[in-house]
């Protein structure tokens, strides 16, 4: 990994590094009330990367849930994930298969969003750019889980509502993509698929929105392409 | 809990994870996948991210004054801030501290 890319990709990451950082922070903080240290805190940071995953995890340590019941949560909460990849197949046809390997483990939201709208800067490899980016919020979460683990209760400074940065960030996300897309429809469909699970299928709002979404995607599709036909 | 199972439980969430991330590279490695994936790699992820975006304010107290005050105000910041600027890292950070002021000293 090139310094140079590093430090392209660095700017495209602020955003990621404050909520990383203060997600992390809450996450060991949070770890520390059931007992574990900065060790553990380390093992999930580096090997989940999930946020709603890891939180949920420490809530399935302090019930002593059952392995097979940890599992089933944590694929419901993240089965949002399926439908990152199908976007992304442009952005890795230049990876090899480290490269792809790192993007698709470190594939959280906010990877998600950074990936899918940011332009990759003149002069850079994009494989190594997207590369350099993944590796950085990575890094800004092991960061902040470890600092969460190690400091947390000690610290006077009150952290309180930095986690909407996350939010900020995916508003700004979504007015950029705005401005861009020509065809407006797939915002208007995921509005009214969000609002519909989070109506009647709250806990499992994220699979059920996204399918909701992709199914009414393939059937304007199928609609569309009938009419051209005739 | 013991240590045991804790790593074992660690390991195998991040590796459920890691299949939910994968899930689309496993069934089209190395081919082309159909159109309408295609159509969907295209047109999916606006509409992911305005899902995206309602569900990180999903646990927002939408019955409570004290609850949507902060996050509509915030929300109308970041959004004015990005139309006027159309500068990411102003409207988050100026719309994150609007954020942080109000939950911490006025509601």
């Amino acid at each position: 990994m090139k310094f140079s890319t590093l430090r392209k990709a660095f700017p495209f990451t602020l955003p990621v590094l404050g909520g990383y950082l203060a997600l992390g922070f809450g996450f060991g903080i949070l770890l520390t009330t059931i007992g574990y240290g900065w060790f553990i805190s380390f093992l999930m940071s580096f090997f989940m990367f999930a946020g709603a995953g890891q939180y949920l995890a420490v809530s399935f340590f302090a019930a002593n849930l059952s392995i097979t019941s940890m599992l089933l949560v944590t694929f419901l909460v993240n089965s949002r994930h399926i439908f990152y990849g199908l976007s992304l197949f442009e952005k890795t046809k230049t990876m090899n298969k480290w490269e792809k390997f790192n993007l698709i483990f470190s594939l959280t939201d906010e990877n998600y969003a950074l990936l899918s709208s940011l332009s990759v800067p003149a002069g850079v490899d994009p494989a190594k750019f997207y590369t350099a980016l993944v590796s950085l919020n990575h890094l800004y979460w092991i960061l902040g889980s470890l600092l969460g683990s190690l400091i947390g209760s000690y610290l006077n400074f009150n952290p309180q509502g930095i986690e909407f940065a996350l939010v900020a960030l995916f508003v700004v996300i979504v007015l950029d993509q705005w401005a861009i897309c020509t065809n407006k429809l797939p915002f208007y469909l995921g509005g009214i698929s969000a609002i519909l699970a989070l109506l009647f299928a709250k806990p499992y709002m994220m699979p059920v929105a996204g399918l909701l979404t992709t199914v009414a995607l393939l059937f304007v599709r199928k609609v569309e392409s009938k009419y051209d036909n005739k | 809990m013991t240590t045991s199972k804790l790593i074992l439980a660690i390991f195998s969430m991040a590796i459920v994870i890691f299949l939910t991330r994968a899930i689309p590279f496993i069934f089209y490695y190395k081919k082309t996948p159909p159109k309408a994936i295609l159509y969907l790699g295209a047109n999916l992820p606006p509409a992911m991210m305005v899902i995206i975006t309602v569900y990180s304010l999903k646990d927002v107290a939408w019955m409570q004054f004290s609850g949507i005050l902060p996050t509509l105000l915030a929300i109308v910041t970041v959004v004015t801030l990005h139309l006027w600027k159309r500068n990411y890292l102003l409207s988050i950070i100026i719309g994150t501290l609007v954020y942080m002021f109000l939950v911490q000293l006025i509601f």
